[in-house]
Order: structure tokens, then sequence, then C-alpha cells
């Protein structure tokens, strides 16, 4: 990875084929995991709105 | 009296939610948040008799109503705006956003939570010093950009720390399927990158708990309900692992010492609903590491059928406010989250199209 990356980004951790196809699945999820809904909004614990 | 939920009808927790409180006979509207569309316009009408009006997607907040600020989404500006204007308009949007959100806890009405002890509250060095001063163990927590101090942060002897963003972000590659998505992870003073790097982003430093297992509490007023997060891969952090189904939860009961902690933290902000994060080390000791006052709590009914969370919200939020009443009392006058997912698919909350627009969470790779 390119050394002039965030330090999150290098701990961050690539997705299964598994997982992708959770995040772009067509139903909303219920889990707290941090993945994209089909409508495209952020599903995870962080409320990021208008915070 | 009718419940206002302040988010999109298709997020994750409202659709359930909304028609289990519709299913028992409530009246349950929403407000995806200000916008320029009739749904999604606002008016805050202040009287010279102080019968202030405020009124939110074509609904008038009344005396008695309960207001669940759950995840509105941020303003959206009317496109046909002059471009030279737009700055100044998505500005306007905000302040009065905001000014709408602050005014709706000064109403006779029941907030869950007060936007203003939401904003406080999601602030992580804030919830960590209040937890620790309501006599929470709390970890040893560094959240900084400047590499010295980063650097004698790991300097400690014999420590072992992790490494976490305040956010959550997804990096997704162009033209490709794969994803990064931020995570916990730890990091030794060896693998610290240069002090350049390390001011591209502020981030959490915090000394490793060595836990056991993790627990997810949800807090509903008094009612304080805690799982045991066995997961089964042991991952650092559990949250990816949950998507796959490689966690279970188990309830457990909360420390008498940790339900007095956690609800004089719960006064103290001014909060009466949210979900905690604790580890537990080989002691029994709980270690608190965050609260989302909007975290998520229903993807516990699907790893334990009996945890019936979504009657018990539903419960909590049509009791008056304050009540003591236990919330088991009334959750059989609710439907389960099972009998939502087993509907069939088009009865329920189709996902809704977004306007296109930089989503700050979201970025692409070349």
């Amino acid at each position: 990875m390119n050394n002039n990356r965030v330090l999150i980004r290098r701990g961050a951790r690539n997705l299964s084929e598994q997982e992708v196809a959770q995040v772009n699945g067509g139903t909303p999820h219920t889990t707290t995991a941090c993945t994209l809904s089909a409508a495209k909004t952020l599903d995870g614990d962080v409320f990021l709105g208008e915070c | 009296m009718k419940i206002i939920i302040l988010a999109a009808e298709d997020d994750n927790h409202t659709a359930p939610i909304k028609w289990a409180l519709e299913k028992a006979g409530y009246t349950v509207v929403c407000w995806t948040g200000l916008g320029w569309t009739e749904q999604q316009q606002a008016s805050v009408l202040l009287n010279q008799d102080e019968k202030d009006i405020i009124t939110i997607g074509g609904h008038t907040v009344d005396t008695g109503d309960v207001v669940w600020i759950r995840r509105p989404e941020p303003p959206v500006t009317n496109p046909n705006t002059s471009a030279v204007d737009k700055k100044f308009a998505s500005v306007e949007y905000r302040a009065f956003f905001h000014s709408t959100l602050f005014m709706l806890q000064t109403l006779p009405v029941w907030c869950i939570n007060p936007f203003s002890a939401a904003r406080l509250i999601n602030q992580k060095p804030v919830q960590l010093r209040v937890a620790r001063k309501c006599g929470m163990k709390t970890p040893a927590t560094l959240m900084s950009n400047a590499p010295q101090d980063v650097r004698q942060f790991f300097s400690r002897p014999g420590s072992r720390n992790i490494c976490k963003g305040f956010t959550p972000h997804i990096w997704q590659k162009e033209g490709f399927t794969s994803v990064a998505i931020t995570e916990t992870f730890e990091l030794t003073s060896e693998q610290l990158p240069s002090d350049e790097v390390l001011t591209y982003a502020p981030a959490i430093y915090q000394e490793r708990i060595p836990k056991e297992f993790d627990v997810r509490m949800v807090l509903m007023g008094n009612n304080i309900y805690s799982y045991a997060l066995n997961n089964t891969k042991k991952a650092l952090d559990w949250r990816q692992d949950a998507t796959l189904g490689h966690v279970t939860a188990e309830k457990i009961e909360t420390p008498p010492e940790i339900v007095k902690s956690v609800l004089a933290f719960a006064q103290q902000f001014g909060i009466c609903f949210g979900s905690l994060d604790f580890g537990v080390d080989a002691h029994g000791q709980w270690w608190f590491l965050e609260i989302n006052e909007e975290g998520q709590f229903l993807w516990l009914d699907q790893f334990n059928r009996e945890a019936r969370l979504m009657e018990k919200f539903c419960a909590f939020i049509t009791a008056p406010q304050g009540s003591t009443v236990p919330l088991e009392d009334r959750e059989h006058l609710f439907p389960s989250l099972q009998e939502y997912e087993d509907m069939p698919t088009e009865q329920k909350v189709q996902p809704i199209p977004r306007p296109n627009r930089e989503e700050p969470f979201l970025s692409n790779e070349a």
C-alpha cells in the first residue's frame, strides 16, 4: 500500500466476497456492522447524519 | 399521542419498529430530515402567546408526542438553487435544521434522546471521561494528531495498544466490488508510520483490554439489557464478524455496580436510550469502551430470538416518560422482528432512492 495513506486505512479490513454481497444486498441490514445499505446509507453504530 | 421518528422510512430500525407500533394501534410518522420537498419541509412558529408550533414534514409536533431522533439525514437543498447561492443555501439549511432539532427538546414532548445530549455524548473523549467519573473502568486512551504524543503513548512499558477511527469509513476500488472498511486493529510502536502520516488524520489510540468477551448493552430508561458476544473467530472487533453470523449473543446479568454507574452516566448526559460496549476481562471486570446513543440493537434479536428488544423498545417509547413499569409487562403488545422478517419482501419498506451526493463516509480508490 502507498505509504502516504492515513493510518486508519492501513488497518482497514478488506471485506470478503460474502461480505461485499451483503454490502450490496437488496434488503436493509439490521446488524451492527458498518456497511452500506442498498439505499447507500451507512448502517453502523455511529450516527453520522447531523451530529 | 403520536410517535415521530426522525429517520427515513427505510432505515433498518425505523421500518420494522414503525410497523410493529402501527400493528399495536399507535400513530407513527416519519420525517427524514430537512429538505426542499414538501415531505421534508419544516416550520418553527413563535407566537406572542407562547403557543409555539413546530411542523415537520407536514406533521405538527403536539404536546405529549414522542420524538425518536433515530437518524435524520443531512439537509437537502433545492437543486434549482442558483449556483452562486448554493453555498449560502446549504449553510442556511443546516442552521435551520439544527435549530429545529434543538427546539424540539424545549417543547412538552419526549425526545429520545434530546439533541443537545446526543451531540455531547457522541464525543468519544467526553463519554470516556464521564464514564470514568461515574465509576466505570476505562482504558488509557490518546486521541491525537501530534506525532510526539502518539509515540510517547506507545512507549508506555509493557503496553499493548489498538488504533481506531472516530468514524466509520469505506474505501471502494473504482470499477471493482472490493471494499475496505475501517476496523479496530492492534498497533505496536514499531508499526507506527512516519510523523508526516500521523498528521494526515487524527486517530484514537487505546490500551488494549485483555478481554475475555465483549458485552453489548442496551439502555432503555432505567432498564438495562446486557448480552455477552462470543466471537467464534476471536477477532479484535466483533462488529464485522457479526455481519457474517460469527457472533453469539447470550443474555447475562449486569453487575449491580455497573447498573449504578450506567444509570448515573445516562443521567449526567440526559439520555434515556443508547447502546453501550464493554469488554470483560479474566477477572470479570467490565471495561467501558463506548456508547452510541443511536447504536444498532435489532441485530441482537436476530442473534438471540429471546432478546425481544424490538418489543421492549416499542414498550419503552409508548410508556409515559420515566415510567418504572417493567417493559416486559407490555412487550407482548407488539409483534416481533421475526414476524417482520417473515413477511413477503413486497410488504416491507423498500429502499428509497437518494439524490446523488458525495457521502462523507465513502471514498473511491484508483
